[in-house]
């Protein structure tokens, strides 16, 4: 009997909740986007995890942004500075040279109408060089040493540099925040470590609309489960077409495609799929009819590249010839085509194709199995009657190291194994979890050989915290540096101190030229292949795509729209 | 009473024990977030993640910050989220419910399934319809909750578009569900997470209660009941059933006290947002103050089912007594 009526009862439940249903139509006024990583509250001083800032780009606007074409480009300021247009100057002060940038801000407002103001600009620096606040990037704001803001003009400020750097401009990740709502947080709590992070109004009261300049402004927030945005009617640009905006955390990435398929989420953005589950949904999609009609997946070459890292510390890396033969023994052109069909090309060193100082007038390092063992040959290690090669008896073995459980460096690794076996090469691979790998391996330094792993090449940025000899980590510096590899190179080393004050961009341009060359001739690393950004979308999305760098698609969800003409974007 | 009192001392000292052995390998664990997070990002200043690391306490030694910690919660401060940057209890209990009401529910369809299922082909061994719910348990014992939940999606998400594929509840704020429309709402979210976790246990707890029944039904007690002339029902109920309950008691009690730990799996492939998944990702956080509160509550919610179970043994063996 109880269990006829728990039968009938359940039957009632499952009828009734697909009843009240919502209309999945809903005139597409409600884009709902899935993502698949963990987000935090949307203060963008104090945020760390990459959800967050993808979802933080759609309410808060910053000064300045890099676009899709890898340029820098004003946000909330009028005219980007520059020495040229006479925006920026260095002055000296006492024994130093500084340098004054003077910046005006366009018409923007919060969401409760009240003007952004180089106060707001002011009190965002405070709160980022305070000490008791945990920022991740504090060194954007302890470049500055004053900012002045103009009595008559708020609209107008002054920002002092400590040092005169040409990079000055690149405050993409300087977030502004409210002063007339958070000032008050902050005077409370300035004094005690990590106090801000946790009464922040982004905290505390999330939906308070002053919080947000952007197009869109918080209307819903739960931690591990969703944001719900809507339009802030006070936002300086375009309107956007969507009345809301919905971000939807699903973890599993099965999940995610299942919900996109079955119309649960709309889109999947930048923190969602994996390579190898896009190109598998993209022939999914291609072989029917009616999902083409629906979706399409975007792929684009991202700031990631992916290397295998020598360490100058192992006897046997550390000689070039040695370092020279394990990349031209690798067909690097074959890899990416059968790993991953072309859509993510190899890396010719560690500058990307679309950044300003890219050249490709270096050492080619191509495919050359004969040459590998030429220099193989030339370094002593000679091939035995078992072909393995070997020097005073020893066995030309190494350690390759990677990530555990990530498959596609898995697959890499297996190719890059065979095809160094050829050569008379042992490769052992030993893999760890990421979290070990990364925290203390890659961290310290200290794996035998090889380690494989990814590197963000973000636009106009010279790569000193992997070239300088000064960020070779050691345990005197607290394993401070990300040269694990412990490449050292005097020419190097002079370039990377020189770049940053170099205001001339040709200069600059040939200085970058000749890090790249000395990078491709001397091999910290091998570089393997650019990781694409991926997405998947509605097939009639206009004035969406993907950036390829740090800063995500959601910089002008404004201009996102289904159907109709291409409208432009940013 | 006495063994009651003696038990929850013992719980006591089990749970202190737990959470300093488990306080002390979250931290020896390699690798900290925000040095991965350092590592990734080239812009990253190495002295600031020491400074941060400093602010949240993680310079000082295991047994100081444990203690610390301990001595706060005791007071009934659980402290901020390292992640979030919010109350742990913001954070724990919503999902806590959430998975609270998830394990309830799953494990109640189970109950109301497994248990008469199982009596049923205990007493009917090696007849057809034992073979055609063993061969059921088979499936439902070897089939992993990722694989049976995606295609559950699959089929009633993606082919039939019955059922959301995830999720807790409606989150596009174009409409303001309250009362009945917001219940049904969520129980259309909960169907699916039910459906996968309810198969799992029922495929288990009947194979239990079927062995356990026939090994009742072949005891001499049964036989003489059976000659005293009693009716089947009342041999099966009264002294079949009784008798078999005491082992299935432990695995249900014990089955029952997940409703406190989640379900990781489950929670993850239908995005549901309960507490198994935010004890994994704390943990791999290293988000000190959540993750020891959801183990706390989760190793007290495996205690106390212990505890509940060996109550339950007295209630039907008469023999047993509690000291």
């Amino acid at each position: 009997m109880f269990q006829r009526f728990a039968f009938v009862l359940s039957g009632a439940v499952l009828a009734a909740a697909v009843a009240v249903s919502p209309a999945s139509a809903q005139d597409k006024k409600v884009l709902t986007i899935g993502i698949s990583q963990e987000f935090e509250a949307l203060n963008p001083v104090i945020s760390q995890m990459a959800a967050s800032s993808l979802i933080a780009k759609t309410v808060l606007r910053s000064l300045v942004t890099i676009d899709s074409n890898w340029k820098w480009v004003c946000v909330l300021c009028k005219e980007l500075p520059s020495l040229e247009n006479k925006l920026a100057k260095i002055v000296t002060q006492g024994k130093d040279k500084r340098l004054v940038v003077s910046w005006e801000l366009n018409d923007a407002k919060w969401g409760d109408g009240t003007p952004v103001t180089g106060e707001d600009v002011k009190f965002a620096w405070t709160v980022g060089k305070n000490p008791n606040v945990s920022v991740g990037e504090k060194d954007i704001y302890d470049r500055i040493v004053d900012i002045q803001v103009d009595a008559k003009n708020p609209k107008k400020f002054t920002m002092t540099f400590k040092e005169p750097r040409y990079d000055f401009y690149q405050l993409g990740t300087f977030y502004i925040i409210p002063k007339h709502i958070e000032g008050p947080v902050f005077e409370k709590t300035k004094g005690t470590a990590g106090a801000y992070e946790k009464q922040t109004m982004f905290n505390s009261n999330p939906l308070t609309p002053g919080l947000y300049n952007g197009p869109y402004r918080v209307a819903d927030l739960k931690l591990g489960s969703h944001v719900t945005l809507e339009r802030n009617p006070n936002f300086f640009g375009q309107a956007p077409a969507f009345e809301r905006v919905v971000f939807k955390l699903i973890p599993n990435t099965q999940t995610l495609e299942a919900n996109l398929l079955s119309g649960t989420i709309d889109m999947i953005s930048e923190l969602g799929v994996a390579f190898d589950q896009a190109l598998a949904l993209e022939k999914r999609i291609n072989a029917n009819p009616a999902l083409k009609k629906k979706f399409k997946v975007n792929f684009r070459q991202g700031p990631t590249y992916e290397h295998v890292t020598f360490n100058y510390k192992s006897p046997i890396v550390s000689d070039l010839r040695v370092r020279r033969a394990l990349v031209q023994g690798v067909d690097r052109a074959k890899l990416v085509q059968a790993l991953f069909e072309g859509r993510q090309p190899v890396a010719l060193h560690n500058i990307h194709p679309l950044d300003p100082y890219y050249t490709d007038k270096v050492a080619k390092n191509a495919y050359d199995a004969a040459g590998a063992a030429k220099l193989l040959d030339e370094a002593g290690w000679k091939l035995n009657a078992k072909g393995i090669r070997e020097k005073d008896g020893k066995p030309l073995s190494l350690t390759l190291m990677t990530t555990a459980q990530n498959k596609t460096r898995e697959l890499v690794q297996v190719f890059l194994q065979s095809e160094w076996k050829k050569l008379g090469i042992e490769a052992k691979i030993k893999n760890e979890p990421a979290r070990v790998f990364f925290g203390e391996t890659v961290k310290k330094g200290i794996w035998p050989d090889l380690a494989m792993f990814a590197w963000v090449s973000s636009p106009d940025n010279p790569p000193r915290s992997t070239m300088h000899s000064g960020e070779i980590p050691t345990a005197k510096n607290s394993y401070g540096g990300q040269n694990g590899g412990s490449f050292k190179n005097a020419e190097a080393d002079k370039l990377l101190n020189e770049i940053p004050n170099e205001f001339n961009f040709a200069k600059r341009k040939q200085l970058m030229e000749r890090l790249q060359q000395i990078y491709a001739e001397e091999l910290p690393a091998m570089p393997l292949y650019l990781r694409a950004e991926i997405s998947v979308s509605p097939a009639n999305i206009t004035g969406y795509q993907l950036n390829g760098h740090q800063f995500y698609s959601t910089q002008s969800i404004e201009y996102w729209k289904l159907g109709g003409g291409a409208v432009a974007g940013r | 009473m006495n063994f009651i009192v003696r038990r929850v001392a013992q719980t006591l000292f089990v749970l202190v024990l737990m959470s300093f052995v488990s306080y002390a390998m979250m931290a020896l664990m390699p690798g900290d977030p925000l040095d991965i997070a350092c590592a990734a990002n080239p812009r990253c200043n190495p002295e600031n993640i020491l400074e941060m690391k400093r602010q949240l306490g993680l310079d000082r030694p295991i047994p100081e910050r444990f203690v610390k910690w301990a001595a706060a919660a005791v007071q009934g401060d659980l402290g901020y989220s390292r992640t979030y940057q919010r109350p742990v209890t913001e954070i724990l209990w919503p999902r806590l419910l959430n998975s609270m009401w998830l394990g309830l529910l799953s494990s109640f369809v189970a109950l109301v399934v497994a248990i008469p299922l199982g009596i049923l082909v205990g007493v009917m061994p090696r007849k057809k319809i034992d073979y055609i719910v063993n061969m059921f348990c088979f499936v439902g014992v070897s089939s992993p909750s990722f694989w049976l939940g995606l295609m559950f999606i699959y089929l009633f998400s993606v082919q039939l578009g019955w059922l959301p594929a995830g999720g807790v509840q409606t989150v596009d704020g174009m409409e303001d569900l309250s009362g009945w429309a917001a219940v049904l709402d969520r129980l259309k979210y909960m169907i699916l997470p039910v459906l996968t976790l309810t198969l799992l246990t029922i495929a288990g707890w009947v194979r239990q209660t079927r062995s356990a029944m026939i090994e009742v039904m072949s005891m001499d007690y049964i036989r003489t009941a059976r000659a005293k002339g009693l009716a089947p029902v009342q041999v099966i109920l009264k002294h079949g059933v009784r008798n078999a309950m005491l082992p299935v008691v432990t695995v249900v009690a014990l089955g029952l006290s997940g409703v406190f730990s989640g379900a990781v799996i489950t929670e993850t492939v239908f995005a549901y947002n309960g507490v198994g998944k935010l004890l994994y990702d704390s943990i791999l956080g290293n988000d000190y103050n959540v993750a020891m509160c959801a183990f706390v509550v989760s190793c007290a919610g495996v205690l106390i089912a212990s505890l509940v179970a060996d109550l339950c043994y007295a209630m039907l063996d008469p023999r047993i007594k509690l000291k």
